[in-house]
């Protein structure tokens, strides 16, 4: 506003002024020769009456403010002022057109203006031209410059960076175009003021006004060389707008409004560049344990379970508190490891940290939620965090102690997944167990079984010893047996000759009767004790089927039957004669040494 | 001498128990159908001190801990129960349905299938059932081939030899297999896991790996013992070490 009532002013004056004379148009520039970017000012002065102005084409210029009208009264001379602010597009020499007048009918034409642009450049900038108002904004009254806290530093060292503006003439506004881009940081910005505050502050011998208009904590996410860009910087400036000097060179009058302390303020804007920063970013030292994940500063840990014992289903948090100095804003939460049986969700977590000049201080707590499914003593991990401590340049490793959690049983159901159940097994779930035994209730005592006692051992074995021990008497007595009919057999013939030689004496007696039953009764006892048969069944059918059995011819077995038949027919037979007698007597002796010849054969 | 006396005690006492427990309803059964199973595992306990054992009284004793939630007691109690009478199937039943309640889902690996034959014959029938047929046969072999020797004719001698074989042959696979189920009985190889949840550890040490994580119910093999730990293997032959503590033997 301020700037518009001096111009409002100061066109007055000029207005005024050219009312005395006749109607004209003057166009006049405070530069004649700009820098890109630089900004100039048109002024289309219309002296000796009002009206319609019409302002040539700027088409190779940008217009950045304008028309401004203004009235001046300079001693009674009225003039109007119609302002343009414009820059120019490109280098190179530029004519701006002239402006007309309409005024009753007349028109009349201003002069045109040829503006030399150049290069931007700071000497250029700070305004060649002696007691043009751009001295006051030469670059030492007005710079941009970047500082650091330092500028050699390890991967994810904290580093401070100030933007600030060094001023010696008054601002009224402006700051850096953009927000610094800081590739390769990570950045927070430090806690300030929407606006910056004023400070002074003296540099190299000189006071300066300073602002601060960037103050960042960065954290370096590579290694290597980064740069802190320059930066482009806009501020307004105020500055005093003198007459142009070429007018009423020799007004006394205008001279002394010419006098700073009257001059009006008018406000430019001035670009500003600032310096660039590189930073040497050192890799960590190799050998840094597997847990740390790049914290760097300097941490301490807590951590701790809400409660030591809890039921099944039932939540308990692990809280892992670290506080300190450092990137804290970039720990991750902790890749910890829970036993299966308990289920652990995504932490909570919670940013204490207050970001100041001293980097980011405060704490970062990480709330795991955790759910044992089964009641159970388990045994947590320790929790272990590493840091790499920037004071003793070495890697930190912390160490939670052991977390031993006790886990009762809960209210409900322990078991509530279903996993891996099959068809049957779901039909089986709804149903309840089968009711106790009520009857036949049998008991008995441990290691009293049957099987594997003694009583089992000996019945189980006695029937073998007693098989071996009847089959060692049976052979025995087969063996017995068989020696006693050998013994027979061998002392048959023996004992036949013996009864038959008592017959003998009986025949020369003539005792028939006597000497017949001692014949037959050696023929009877030969047969039985030769062929083994029991004295009780001796009789003439079992003789022949043992002699058919043995394979004696059969004449021999008819003529032993005929004898044993003979003799007993004799017996009760008296007509039989001492010849007879001795012919079967004989007889019973060729028969017996046949049938022994036969019975060796 | 001896062994026809202790036959007879044994007879004597089996009877005796059997007409003693018969004439009243046992407490346990009462407080049961009450729906006082604290005061019914009690009861049942005081039946089976002094090492005395009895299917229906461990069946029982694990319904009423299936009652009360106890499943590693439950399940330990159905498994002395179905060791005592293999074929029960209130028992097997009921062994099935606790089992569901375990957090460990053990897949089986079978046994090799004469083993499996083995194990379904020897539990035909009662051991001491089988240990008299063993005895029984034994003297019929015993008698019948003594027979065998002393019959004159051939035919006689033909008929008692082969059936004197054949009862040896009966009276020695029933042996065998009495033998199996007395072994199966008198094992200590196989445990019921009782803490709700217990690491196994790959060796019999504090400080050695975790393996897996057990739960309360799970039956295990036992397979060796050091100090306080124990090697177990599970069904799907995975093996560890355990605190003796944490298991108890079927």
């Amino acid at each position: 506003m301020k700037n518009i009532k001096a111009i409002l002013f100061i066109s007055l004056l000029i207005v005024g002024n050219s009312s005395f004379g006749q109607l004209s148009l003057t166009a006049t520039t405070d530069k004649n020769k700009v820098a890109v970017g630089e900004q100039f000012q048109i002024t289309f002065e219309c002296a000796g009456g009002a009206g319609n102005f019409t302002a040539p084409s700027f088409k190779d210029f940008n217009l950045l403010m304008g028309p401004n009208q203004g009235y001046q009264n300079i001693n009674g001379r009225v003039s109007t002022t119609f302002t343009y602010i414009l820059s120019p597009k490109a280098i190179g020499k530029f004519t701006i057109g002239q402006g007309t007048l309409t005024s009753g009918g007349k028109s009349i034409q201003s002069n045109s203006i040829t503006i030399e642009v150049v290069k931007s450049s700071a000497n250029n900038q700070s305004g060649g031209k002696g007691g043009s108002g751009d001295d006051q904004v030469s670059q030492e009254n007005l710079f941009i410059r970047i500082s650091v806290s330092k500028n050699n530093v390890y991967l994810g060292e904290g580093i401070l960076a100030t933007y600030k503006v060094y001023a010696k003439v008054q601002l009224n506004g402006g700051g850096l175009t953009k927000a610094p881009a800081f590739n390769g940081f990570w950045s927070q910005k430090v806690d300030q003021n929407n606006h910056p505050v004023r400070e002074r502050e003296v540099l190299d011998g000189v006071p300066y006004d300073v602002y601060t208009v960037e103050k960042n904590i960065l954290y370096p996410q590579r290694s290597g060389v980064l740069e802190l860009e320059s930066e482009e910087g806009e501020f307004n400036v105020l500055v005093q707008s003198r007459r142009r000097q070429q007018y009423n060179q020799n007004d006394p009058f205008a001279q002394f409004f010419n006098d700073p302390f009257f001059g009006g303020q008018q406000q430019i804007k001035v670009k500003r560049y600032s310096n660039s920063i590189k930073i040497t970013v050192k890799d960590l030292p190799e050998g840094a344990p597997a847990s740390f994940k790049g914290a760097v500063g300097k941490f301490t840990m807590e951590a701790y379970l809400d409660k030591p014992e809890t039921k099944a289903n039932e939540p308990v948090s692990l809280k892992v508190k670290i506080n300190g100095n450092g990137n804290l804003k970039l720990v991750d939460p902790l890749p910890l490891e829970f036993p299966q049986d308990i289920e652990a969700y995504d932490p909570k977590i919670a940013d204490n940290t207050v970001v100041s000049a001293a980097g980011v201080n405060g704490n970062k707590t990480f709330e795991y939620l955790l759910i044992p499914r089964h009641s159970g003593d388990y045994k947590l991990p320790p929790i272990e965090f590493t840091y790499f401590d920037l004071e003793k340049k070495k890697y930190v490793t912390l160490n939670s102690p052991d977390f031993n959690l006790k886990v009762t049983k809960g209210s409900g159901p322990e078991n509530v997944t279903i996993n891996g159940v099959n068809k049957e097994d779901v039909q089986l779930l709804g149903k309840d167990i089968r009711y106790i035994k009520i009857n036949e209730v049998k008991f008995h005592r441990k290691g009293d079984e049957f099987f594997g006692s003694f009583g089992f051992y000996s019945l189980f074995l006695s029937p073998i010893f007693l098989f071996i021990g009847f089959l060692v008497y049976y052979r025995k007595n087969q063996e017995l047996q068989k020696n006693v009919t050998l013994l027979k057999s061998k002392k048959a013939t023996k004992l036949a000759r013996k009864r038959l030689s008592l017959a003998k004496d009986l025949l020369t007696k003539n005792n028939r009767e006597q000497f017949y039953e001692e014949v037959s009764k050696a023929t009877w006892g030969y047969l039985g004790d030769k062929l083994s048969i029991p004295l009780s069944a001796l009789s003439k059918e079992t003789i022949s089927e043992v002699l058919q059995s043995r394979g004696i011819n059969e004449t021999l077995q008819g003529q032993f039957t005929e004898l044993l038949n003979k003799c007993e027919f004799a017996r009760f037979a008296p007509s039989n004669t001492s010849g007879q007698m001795q012919e079967v007597y004989d007889e019973a002796i060729t028969l017996i040494t046949k049938m022994e010849g036969e019975l060796k054969a | 001498m001896r062994t026809i006396k202790s036959l007879i005690f044994l007879i004597i006492f089996a009877v005796s128990s059997l007409s003693s427990f018969a004439n009243k309803e046992l407490e346990g059964n009462v407080l049961y159908r009450k729906g006082d199973y604290k005061a019914a595992i009690e009861a049942y306990k005081l039946l089976l001190k002094d090492g005395q054992e009895s299917s229906e009284i461990h069946y029982n004793l694990g319904n009423c801990y299936y009652k009360t939630n106890d499943l590693s007691n439950c399940i330990l109690q159905y498994e002395r129960a179905l060791k005592l009478s293999p074929k029960d199937e209130d028992i097997q039943f009921n062994l099935k349905l606790a089992n569901l309640k375990v957090v460990d889902k053990i897949q089986t690996v079978d046994k090799i299938f004469f083993k499996r034959w083995l194990e379904t014959l020897s539990r035909l029938f009662a051991i001491d059932t089988a240990a008299t047929y063993t005895i029984l046969f034994m003297w019929l072999a015993a008698i019948i081939l003594a027979l065998y020797i002393a019959a004159g004719s051939s035919l006689l001698k033909r008929i008692f030899f082969y059936s004197g074989l054949t009862l040896l042959l009966l009276s020695i696979t029933m042996l065998i297999l009495t033998n199996y189920r007395n072994n199966d009985l008198t094992s200590t190889s196989s445990g019921i896991i009782f803490s709700p949840t217990v690491y196994i550890k790959s060796a019999p040490d504090d400080k050695s790996t975790d393996l897996f994580i057990l739960h309360e119910g799970t039956k295990v093999q036992i397979l060796d013992a050091v100090g306080s730990w124990k090697k177990i293997r599970l069904m799907n032959n995975n093996e560890g070490w355990i605190k003796s503590e944490t298991l108890e033997v079927i």
